[in-house]
């Protein structure tokens, strides 16, 4: 398949992002059966289905530069939706080898990586990019690399560092969450910053999910899918920016949810990063309209099942509540069994 | 799984040798200091080996093998058997014994052949400029591994105690250090359990020790085993290990270190007496698991849950 | 189990005497030596200076604990923690008082009594606290409690309508 960008789009504002059939067909809806519960899910992250969301271990999309002039507008506004801390320098420095050198190798028309010992050359025809850096050395960029290389990657980033067998969020570059915050979390253990998912710490999934995570192995990432609904197809859910888009909740109707609703899937990417042991959680988010997503009747007729049967805490967590009952009146015209 | 070919092999002392390995296609994934790696041996064995080269160079890998008169042939096959040119298979890289990132001061302790993983981690320290020192327990001329070279790089951090001239003494190499030290141990059991008691007496959190063990199965008596869910019956015998036994019957279990600390081959039994010889479960988990790579049976058969 | 969320601490009593104790009123049973006393100093900055020039000469082993309300005691928790002391090394006792409260719209920290809710002193939105507490920066996650009225000037703690 032929990888070519759309023209700017916005998430924000206007809200022009939308899906071509191509990337409506490729999106990887989440749910394998009619009902949903919390679960870890995770599997190999080995290459599979050519053309689909996991082809490559960073997958590159349509959206590409329009995700990235996202990114640099959410920073510009909030610089430190970047954060690293001084002990997660080699942690930075891995994650960019790492992330140039998938890049250069699964999308070789727009990007290029060529090394002479520390020596690099980076070349990003998407983004117009041509830098030449000494690897290791932060002077020889125009900032600090995980900075720099994820102003560059569609999804959030955040790297975990291993000790007191546990994970600690000790840097990361996050613009487009699902309402969370890496300045609050920032420095939380594993349990600390899943505290607000609801009843997990209950079920003891997050203790087999640390043990599970604590022994990933270089070479051996693994991925799940998670998702939510957002309204607007609006990258930046954050805490930060809540009181500018929590009152969208409120504009959803039985009449606009098929343009206002979003599903938000997230394709989560454990990896153990060579040099630092540090744990790499890449969190990449697809958007797609209610109304492009009915345009596949197995997915209308499953997503309505879901919503339907949510848990009322899931719902809660996820902030649907709200608007639920607007959204099933949408849905259930596409379950012919409703 | 990767396959390599043994580049050089160097002798150290005499009953120390140093491995040269070098990937037969493609390159050597990346590794943190204190990793360490699998060799695959051709009677189906496994025995761990911690990376002593650069971690910034992963254009080949480097072990050290001391031979052991006691050992159930894994030595014996790496230092008379094999030859420079050879193919070996290795698994990937894993870090049992990583430096801590948020220490301020980092105190090895190396007995032996403990020193190996240590080479990786102080190469790693100089690089980053951080403040640590290496105490070597050694005797000289036969384990005294690269201890030429460690003077000459680290100089004043290096400290040694040959046997019989210097002791080491926890005690002492603990006391009066800054409140972001860290110490890590390698070496035997006796050695672990010295530094451990010691940081202990002192105060010091358990957090700020770390320790990597020569962890390998010990012989035993053969016993017998069954998988509940297959119905399969087992022999394991008096030098292989319930883990080898398995992995020989083409039941993979998932492990990283094989001598009963990393915890990965936990698996449940249902009933049988077992001899328990891991440093990993807790005394209420043995009830009801053991740790295939160590732990034995000694009396009525295993029983398996899987 | 309880529905205590991980992120936000219990205060377990702690068995003996830690070899330095910070704390909001001075302890007669400590010897003066081995205490820093809030009013001794002319300020919280003062008094975390000192701390931290009795860390940097400190000894591994030292036992420290910290003794008042949480606005009190954290700032000094992450200050410990920076001078390489391990959380299971610092004692906290802490006794009724504020609290601190982050505000994630303007990332500022503000000291709050337990009320559920208050306007941000800095960028005047109502926040609802959430039960998420950061120890990195000692405080608890203030967060816009109507969207709708991010900026609804309500007394602390009345109640929302």
């Amino acid at each position: 398949m032929t990888l070519t960008f759309k023209p700017l789009e916005t998430y924000r504002d206007d809200f022009s992002f939308a899906n071509s059939a191509e990337a409506i067909a490729r999106f990887p809806f989440p749910f394998p059966e009619d009902q949903y519960m919390y679960s870890v899910n995770l599997e190999p992250a080995t290459s599979r289905d050519p053309g689909s969301v996991f082809e490559h271990l960073f997958d590159v999309d349509e959206h590409y530069v329009s995700e990235m002039a996202e990114r640099a507008r959410v920073l510009e506004l909030d610089p430190q939706r970047c954060l690293v801390m001084p002990h997660m320098a080699q942690a930075a420095w891995d994650s960019l080898a790492l992330l140039m050198q998938s890049l250069a190798t699964d999308y070789p028309q727009y990007f290029r990586l060529a090394r002479d010992g520390d020596a690099w050359h980076w070349q990003n025809l998407a983004l117009g990019i041509d830098q030449r850096f000494t690897f290791g050395d932060p002077a020889t960029l125009p900032c600090e690399p995980l900075e720099y290389i994820t102003r560059q990657m569609q999804g959030d980033f955040a790297l975990l560092d291993q000790r007191d067998n546990d994970l600690f969020m000790d840097a990361g570059m996050v613009t487009c969450p699902a309402d969370w915050s890496l300045r609050f979390d920032a420095g939380m253990s594993f349990q600390q910053w899943h505290a607000p998912v609801p009843m997990a710490h209950r079920a003891g999934v997050f203790e087999r999910a640390l043990k599970y995570l604590l022994n990933i192995q270089v070479g051996q990432p693994v991925r799940r899918l998670n998702w939510t609904l957002t309204i607007n197809p609006r990258l930046d859910t954050s805490p930060e920016t809540y009181h500018q888009w929590g009152s969208d909740r409120g504009k959803v109707t039985a009449d606009n949810a098929g343009a206002l609703v979003h599903l938000r899937v997230e394709l989560q990417l454990m990896v153990r990063l060579p040099r630092s042991n540090a744990l790499m959680f890449s969190i990449r988010t697809y958007l797609i309209s209610l109304d492009e997503l009915v345009t596949n009747p197995a997915w209308a007729q499953r997503l309505y099942r879901v919503m339907r049967d949510l848990p009322e805490p899931i719902a809660d967590y996820k902030g649907i509540s709200r608007y639920r009952q607007p959204l099933l009146d949408w849905l259930r015209p596409f379950d012919p069994q409703a | 799984m990767i396959d390599v070919r043994v580049a050089a092999i160097h002798e150290l002392t005499p009953v120390i040798r140093e491995y040269r390995l070098q990937a037969i296609d493609g390159a050597l994934p990346g590794f943190s200091a204190g990793s360490h790696v699998q060799v695959h041996l051709p009677d189906g064995r496994r025995n761990a080996y911690s990376l002593l080269g650069d971690p910034a160079d992963n254009s080949e890998y480097r072990i050290a093998v001391r031979h052991q008169d006691n050992s159930r042939g894994g030595s014996r096959y790496l230092h008379q058997v094999l030859c420079s040119g050879d193919r070996l298979r290795i698994s990937a890289p894993a870090n049992l014994f990583p430096l801590y990132s948020k220490a301020r001061q980092h105190l090895l302790v190396a007995a032996g052949i403990g020193i190996t993983p240590f080479m990786a981690h102080s190469r790693e320290l100089l690089r980053r400029g951080e403040d640590f020192e290496l105490h070597y327990a050694y005797r000289s001329g036969s384990s005294d591994a690269y201890l030429g070279e460690l003077r000459q790089s680290l100089g004043p951090r290096l400290h040694e105690y040959p046997a019989g001239i210097r002791r080491l003494d926890a005690r002492a190499l603990l006391k009066d250090r800054p409140l972001g030290a860290h110490v890590y141990s390698c070496g035997p059991q006796s050695l672990l359990l010295a530094i451990a008691e010691q940081a202990a007496a002192q105060g010091w959190s358990p957090r700020r020790v770390h320790s990597e063990a020569f962890a390998a199965a010990e012989p035993g008596l053969p016993f017998s085993v069954e998988l509940q869910r297959s119905g399969r019956q087992l022999q394991v015998g008096a030098e292989q290990s319930l883990l080898e036994a398995l992995e020989a019957a083409g039941v993979e279990i998932p492990n990283l270190c094989r001598g009963g600390v990393c915890g990965q081959c936990q698996t449940p039994y249902l009933k049988g007496d077992v001899e328990h010889r891991d440093h990993f479960l807790a005394a209420n988990e043995r009830a009801t698991s053991l740790m295939p790579c160590v732990s034995r049976g000694c009396g009525s058969p295993i029983l398996l849950d899987i | 189990m309880t529905d205590h969320p991980f992120s936000v601490p219990r205060y377990e009593p702690q068995a003996g005497p830690a070899d330095l104790l910070v704390t909001q009123y001075r302890d007669a049973g400590y010897p003066a030596a081995q205490q820093l006393v809030q009013g001794d100093y002319a300020s919280n900055a003062a008094l975390q200076q000192a701390l931290a020039a009795r860390l940097e000469l400190a000894r591994c082993g030292l036992r420290l604990e910290l003794r008042g309300d949480e606005a009190f005691i954290w700032p000094l928790q992450a200050l410990a923690q920076a001078a390489g002391l391990q959380g299971d090394e610092i004692l906290l006792s802490r006794l009724p008082g504020s609290r601190r409260v982050f505000c994630v719209h303007c990332a500022q920290c503000q000291p709050a009594s337990a009320a559920e809710s208050l306007t941000c002193a800095h960028c005047g939105v109502h926040l609802e606290v959430r039960r998420h507490f950061s120890q990195r920066l000692g405080a608890y996650l203030g967060v816009c409690a109507d969207a709708d009225l991010p900026y609804a000037d309500l007394p602390n703690g009345e109640p929302r309508p």
